[in-house]
């Protein structure tokens, strides 16, 4: 993304005006602070001794008495312990199967193959006409994958977006020469791509496997759908319990003894679901600021 | 065999007929069936992957047929009664589809006018920065938000304007009547863009701000010698600059309308009830999955995802008079 030359003004800028500096500094400090006050505050509340909360009222901005025994709570307390590990399972093992089922279909539309015009239009059908909740469910179904974890990872295998970004880098990423030297000196398919195009992808199949990532941790639909037996359930359902206690809201599925949990349990549940988006944003962001993805868009 | 063979015997090029390239170049041609053999191998690297696209894509594709049944889960599919369009025709009549539709057009227009000018302007702001350091700060805050799960910002948004959020107790430690803002109908699309512009805005920026550094510097500088100020180098040259990607995302816009609300309006719409919260994902999931009224939220479901792909084609072709190819087919190779 931005590669400035430098950190001073161009010569032939003039000073902005004061009222006009004074005016984008607002702006962004508002901005700034709209984006961090929810996540701050949460993180504060969920950090403080019960009392503090009760004191504030509501959230902590600052906790006077940091403590964890919130998450000290919330991690022996079973029901959010199943679902983290559930969570945990279902991230790792739909981002790997997510990712070897991708890698080896976008190596095969990289390459000349009988057939592939049929496969690659296929695929972006799939991404603008999606098969229909009703009938994907109906699908899930039949195949006994109700209350199954395999729910999770096997109706999001794959989608046409990471698809196309890897088969895109394969074909323009990777020297054509390299290849067919290599196949000249007689290394099959699968030499090539684990001994040429997958060490020469790093960065872009990086990227699809932080995403895919984020998707599962951050997923909630398909256990909505699919897994009835909340035992069952990944962090994100459990925090959709916590999000709305106590809000009050008519109607809402929630069990009576889950209906208002302290505050700082209900806030170090959100900070839990957070967390690991947070400890691999570093990643995501160094690789979308190189321009992976407006590289990709360019077309 | 004798066909291969009959290949292999040169033609001179002004005789070879347009598509058999390969016959004349002295190479046999193939059959489906050797070429079938000869790519074996990435045609099984690419197998899991087709499977997957025709159970859980192709497949439900065919299961759509229900949206033409009275279709019943115990008898199955192929043994439910065939009703032709009446289901369709019940949607046309049922006021809580249209509902759900208005909503859907009303939540568009909302996220149109707001959430979709908001990157458009903090990228201008942080591209008028000098400092490169205060820009990529200040990007790498905004930008976390996006990839927050939207239970985690349904989950947010209660801590500060729920009942028992921050906002109203401290309203009410001032002394001021707590404001129903979660559970109010008449703010509710207005929150849920408020949410959608929290979340998105600073991804936005990502793609205007590449946009605003594509732009010649020199112009700038030529314009500043001549004397225009910030304002009118502004209006002469950023915007401008930026008018390609913005009409470009707009048009793309229109493509995502039946699509509008989705995960976030699931996780939501209870605050509110159907009436406001209902948009037309969501009249398939609690008509179907919840209602149990099967074939006609799968005629809904059908009939949202043939107008989003009509809508879809339809603005790409815009787009593609904008010299964009947004889909890297095969010729775009």
């Amino acid at each position: 993304m931005i590669e400035a030359p430098s950190n001073e003004r161009p010569v032939w800028a003039e000073r902005p005006s004061r009222t006009l500096a004074f005016a984008k500094f607002i702006v962004l400090l508002i901005t700034v602070a709209l984006v961090m006050y929810p996540l701050v505050t949460v993180l504060s509340t969920s950090l403080s001794s019960e009392a503090d909360v009760q004191a504030a009222g509501g959230l902590v901005l600052f906790p006077h008495h940091p403590n964890f025994n919130a998450y000290r709570n919330i991690l022996t307390h079973g029901i959010i312990e199943h679902a983290v590990l559930v969570s945990l399972f279902i991230t790792v093992a739909g981002t790997a199967a997510s990712l070897v089922v991708s890698v080896m279909m976008a190596y095969g539309i990289s390459r000349p193959i009988v057939g592939r015009r049929l496969i690659i239009i296929l695929l972006l059908f799939s991404f603008l006409f999606p098969g229909g909740l009703i009938p994907t469910y109906l699908v899930v179904r039949s195949l006994h994958l109700l209350n199954n974890y395999m729910s999770l990872v096997l109706p999001t295998l794959t989608n046409a977006f990471s698809v196309i970004i890897l088969q895109q880098f394969f074909m323009h990423g990777v020297p054509e020469e390299l290849v067919d030297s290599a196949r000249i000196d007689g290394a099959s398919d699968w030499t090539i791509l684990a001994r040429i195009t997958l060490p020469l992808s790093k960065g872009v199949i990086a990227v699809v496997a932080l995403l895919s990532a984020v998707a599962h941790w951050n997923a909630y639909i398909p256990a909505l759908l699919y897994l009835n037996d909340n035992a069952m359930w990944p962090l994100s359902m459990i925090l959709r319990l916590y999000a709305s206690a106590g809000q009050g809201s008519p109607g809402q599925d929630i069990p009576p003894d889950l209906v208002a949990p302290p505050q700082s349990i209900v806030t170090a549940v959100i900070i839990l679901a957070t967390v690991p988006i947070l400890f691999v944003y570093p990643w995501l962001q160094k690789y979308f600021t190189r321009g992976v993805l407006s590289g990709a868009l360019r077309g | 065999m004798t066909r291969s063979q009959a290949g292999v015997v040169w033609r001179p090029p002004s005789q070879a007929p347009g598509q058999d390239r390969e016959a004349w170049q002295g190479r046999p041609r193939k059959t489906l069936l050797q070429k079938l053999w000869r790519d074996r191998v990435m045609l099984l690297m690419v197998a899991p992957g087709m499977l997957y696209l025709i159970v859980f894509h192709y497949v439900p594709d065919l299961g759509n047929v229900i949206a033409f049944e009275n279709y019943l889960p115990f008898i199955g599919f192929i043994h439910s009664q065939w009703v032709g369009l009446d289901n369709f025709q019940y949607l046309l009549t049922d006021r809580s589809i249209l509902q759900a539709a208005v909503n859907t057009i009303e939540l568009w227009v909302l996220q149109t006018i707001f959430d979709f000018p908001a990157p458009i302007i903090l990228a201008l702001v942080l591209n008028s920065l000098v400092s490169d350091r205060l820009r990529r700060a200040i990007q790498s805050v905004v930008t976390v938000p996006h990839f927050l799960a939207w239970t985690v910002i349904a989950a947010l948004y209660n801590q500060v304007f729920g009942r028992l959020g921050s906002m109203n107790v401290m309203l009410t430690s001032a002394g001021l009547h707590p404001i129903d803002i979660v559970t109010n109908p008449a703010l509710f699309k207005w929150m849920m863009t408020a949410q959608l512009i929290w979340k998105e805005t600073g991804w936005g920026t990502v793609i205007y701000l590449a946009a605003l550094l594509n732009i010649d510097a020199q112009l700038y500088e030529a314009a500043a010698v001549d004397g225009a100020n910030w304002l009118r180098r502004m209006w002469h040259i950023t915007l401008p600059g930026l008018m390609f990607i913005v009409s470009l995302f707009l048009i793309l816009r229109v493509g995502l309308l039946t699509a509008t609300g989705g995960e976030q309006i699931l996780l939501q719409r209870q605050n509110v009830g159907a009436t406001a919260g209902e948009v037309l994902y969501t009249y398939v999931y609690f008509h179907g999955l919840v209602g149990g009224q099967w074939s006609v939220a799968a005629a809904a479901g059908l009939l949202n995802g043939v107008i989003g792909l009509v809508l879809i084609l339809a603005s790409y072709r815009v787009a593609r008079r904008f010299g964009f190819n947004i889909a890297p087919g095969p010729r775009a190779a």
